[in-house]
Parts: C-alpha cells; sequence; structure tokens
C-alpha cells in the first residue's frame, strides 16, 4: 500500500462522518417535536358561520368589547382590563363522557385567555353539551386594555375545544379582529339557551 | 521520566490531597448561613416566577355567607387580601388544590383543615369563588383559611409566608410546563384585624 491511498482512505473517512453528521442533524432538527405530534387539529372557520370538528359544532355570531359586562343572571364584573364578549352557539356531535365547553381561550399573540368562570350561569363557559342540541350564549374574556389595542389583537384567534386538554383532537379556531372593535362602557348579554339558535 | 516511575496510587493521594486542601480552602464541613428569606412589606409587589402578589391586610371575619363561604360551628375565617397578577402568558387557577401556582400560607397557624391550601380564593369585585387570572390583569382577591374561633385574635400578629416554584423546562413524561417543588420565597408580617360578622367590612 502506498502513502497515497492511505491519504485518499483518510480524506474518504472524513468526507463520510461529515455526510453522517449532517443526515443525523437534518433528522435531530426535522423530527417533529412532542408538542407537534400531540397539536390540536385545528378547523379553520369564520366568524357568524358553523365551524364543524370531529365532536364540536360551533358558529360564533359576534365579539364585543367593553369595560363592564352586565349578565343575565345579574353579575357585573368588574376587571382592570377589558371584557371581550363573545357570542356564540356551541354544540356537541358525538356522544362522549359527559362534554363540556371545556376549552374557550382567545390568543393574542403569544398570550392566552381563557373563558371567565366568574358570571357563572351567564355565560357557556364550562357548560354542558348536548349532541344535536346547541346552547348559544355570551363567553367573558378578561384581556389587558393594551393587549386590546396592541397589534396583536388584530390577529386574535378564538380557540373552541369541548375537551379542557385539546390535544389531538378537533380546535375550531376562528380569526377575530380585536383591533376593529370599539371598547363600549358596558355591555349587556343575553341568557345562555338550550336549543334555540 | 519521573511520570513513568510516578505509583498510581501516589497519583491517587496526590490528587485527594489537592482537592482536600482545596475545600478546606474555601470553608471545609463549615456551616454556610442560609440565605435570608426577605421580609416583604404589605402592600410591596413581590413578584415571583409566574406571580405578583401584593398582599395588603390580613383579617378574621365570622363569614362570607352570600358567596356559600361559612366555616364549621366554632370556627372562623382567616383572610389575607391580595392583588395578584398573572405574568406568565396562559390563565393561570390560584391555589385552592395542590400543584396549583402556589401563593401564600400562613405561619404557626393551626388550621381547622389538614391542607394548608387556601379554602376558598374569593375575587373582590364580585365574590365568585373560582379564580383563575388571565395574564396581565390584576384581581383582588381574598385567601380564606378556616381556623378555630380561639386559634387567632384581632391585634394577634401573623406571619405569611409566599411560595413559588421554579421553571424548570419542558416536561419530558408528561406534557407542559415542569416547576420545581414550592418554597418559600418571601414573607410578610401583619396585625390581623377582626371585622367580627362582616357586615360593615
Amino acid at each position: 500500500m502506498t502513502r497515497t491511498t492511505m491519504n485518499w482512505r483518510h480524506v474518504a473517512n472524513g468526507a463520510g462522518l461529515v455526510v453522517i453528521l449532517v443526515i443525523a442533524g437534518f433528522v435531530a432538527h426535522s423530527t417533529p417535536s412532542i408538542a407537534d405530534k400531540q397539536a390540536p387539529i385545528a378547523v379553520r372557520g369564520e366568524l357568524g358561520e358553523p365551524v364543524a370538528g370531529r365532536n364540536i359544532l360551533a358558529t360564533v355570531d359576534a365579539v364585543r368589547v367593553a369595560r363592564s359586562v352586565e349578565a343575565s343572571n345579574g353579575w357585573a364584573g368588574g376587571t382592570a382590563g377589558v371584557w371581550v364578549v363573545v357570542d356564540a352557539s356551541v354544540e356537541a356531535r358525538v356522544d362522549g363522557l359527559d362534554p363540556t365547553l371545556g376549552y374557550a381561550r382567545l390568543r393574542v399573540g403569544e398570550t392566552t385567555f381563557s373563558a371567565s368562570t366568574r358570571p357563572g350561569d351567564g355565560s357557556i363557559a364550562e357548560r354542558g353539551m348536548t349532541v344535536g342540541i346547541a346552547w348559544t350564549g355570551p363567553l367573558m374574556f378578561e384581556l389587558p386594555l393594551d393587549v386590546v389595542s396592541s397589534p396583536a389583537a388584530a390577529n386574535a384567534e378564538l380557540q373552541l375545544a369541548l375537551d379542557p386538554d385539546p390535544r389531538v383532537d378537533s380546535l375550531l379556531v376562528i380569526p377575530v379582529d380585536l383591533r376593529a372593535l370599539d371598547v363600549d362602557e358596558v355591555v349587556e348579554t343575553d341568557r345562555p339557551v338550550w336549543g334555540a339558535r | 521520566m519521573l511520570y513513568d516511575r510516578l505509583p498510581t496510587k501516589w497519583l491517587i493521594t496526590g490528587i485527594s490531597a489537592v482537592l482536600l486542601g482545596l475545600s478546606a480552602v474555601l470553608g471545609g464541613l463549615d456551616d454556610v448561613a442560609p440565605t435570608p428569606i426577605p421580609q416583604v412589606e404589605a402592600g410591596q409587589p413581590f413578584a415571583g416566577e409566574r406571580l405578583t402578589v401584593t398582599a395588603e391586610r390580613a383579617a378574621l371575619i365570622d363569614g362570607f355567607p352570600e358567596q356559600g363561604v361559612m366555616p364549621a360551628d366554632g370556627n372562623r375565617l382567616l383572610v389575607v387580601v391580595a392583588t395578584v397578577e398573572n405574568t406568565s402568558n396562559d390563565p393561570l387557577r390560584l391555589a385552592t388544590l395542590t400543584g396549583d401556582a402556589d401563593t401564600m400560607l400562613p405561619v404557626d397557624v393551626d388550621l381547622a383543615a389538614e391542607s394548608s391550601a387556601p379554602t376558598a380564593v374569593l375575587v373582590f369585585d364580585d365574590g365568585s369563588t373560582v379564580s383563575t387570572v388571565q395574564p396581565g390583569v390584576p384581581v383582588e382577591v381574598a385567601f380564606v383559611w378556616e381556623v378555630a374561633a380561639d386559634e387567632l385574635s384581632g391585634g394577634d400578629e401573623l406571619r405569611v409566608d409566599l411560595l413559588d416554584r421554579t421553571y424548570q423546562g419542558e416536561a419530558t413524561v408528561y406534557f407542559g410546563d415542569r416547576f420545581s417543588d414550592d418554597f418559600v420565597a418571601g414573607y410578610l408580617d401583619f396585625t390581623i384585624d377582626d371585622l367580627g360578622a362582616g357586615s360593615d367590612g
């Protein structure tokens, strides 16, 4: 064996190692993370149109912003921020284990807000759902005022799912432009109704 | 060379001696003074990992009948009023269950319940009992514990520990964020105010 062939073999080994490292790096960086693998299956919809997921059907009719809310059950909650009131109609599509509207969130940029349970019966948050018979009523979200007027608020998303943990199931996503809405002083909300739209 | 003839035993003994010597220089087996837990004044914001808590006052009250928060016979309610702001990016439940966001704990008080978690956390504005704090929206809440009527009285000193957990990274076995065990991050001293039946409080 001459000295030249030895050198060529070294170069080939080095190149082979580099190729293997590049492939390993590519695999490591392109493998879906746990969050990707378990992500909710987003079903995108529009305001005013019915959106159907595997187990949930919802129509978001209106979105309002107010400094205070007077709910149908007499609840009048104040907040250091503002209330975003979403009028929606939600029903279950499959018979599950006591389905509820377990996940109702408003996402503005990187921040998420959950539908307040402070209004109690005045809101449909965490309400039990039945197949084919919709609950129609308000959802109240408590947000800081500067978030509602921030640039990210133009691309806010309303997210609805039945399970409180929405991973690997339908998550209805409805875009909402919060910046375009005026901030009212007081908003009165309707009584949640079961079975009527 | 000297190095080649050096017995391995000498080498190990030498290295151990150097390490022990270094440890002796740095204090050896001396007791380390624990980092003092900072005292927080009432009304002073205390920033934890996910919550900023501004505790204002402590009081004793007979009950909150309108909110359905009533102690058992012979007991009263110890209340700490605080403004809580969620500084994370997600809604956060306040401590009424183990594993929830940690907030505060009365020290040297014999609580009626076995758990040191508050019996209830009431939102001041509307008296609602379920308190999820939304990011960036400060809320004034009352942390409520049940105590025997003779356990505390108006004018007593009360120490309250503020608890916190630090972020440890992404969880591996389960899904979500992982936090450390809770630890005392600060404390407050209050003089308890007796509000009686609470009709004027």
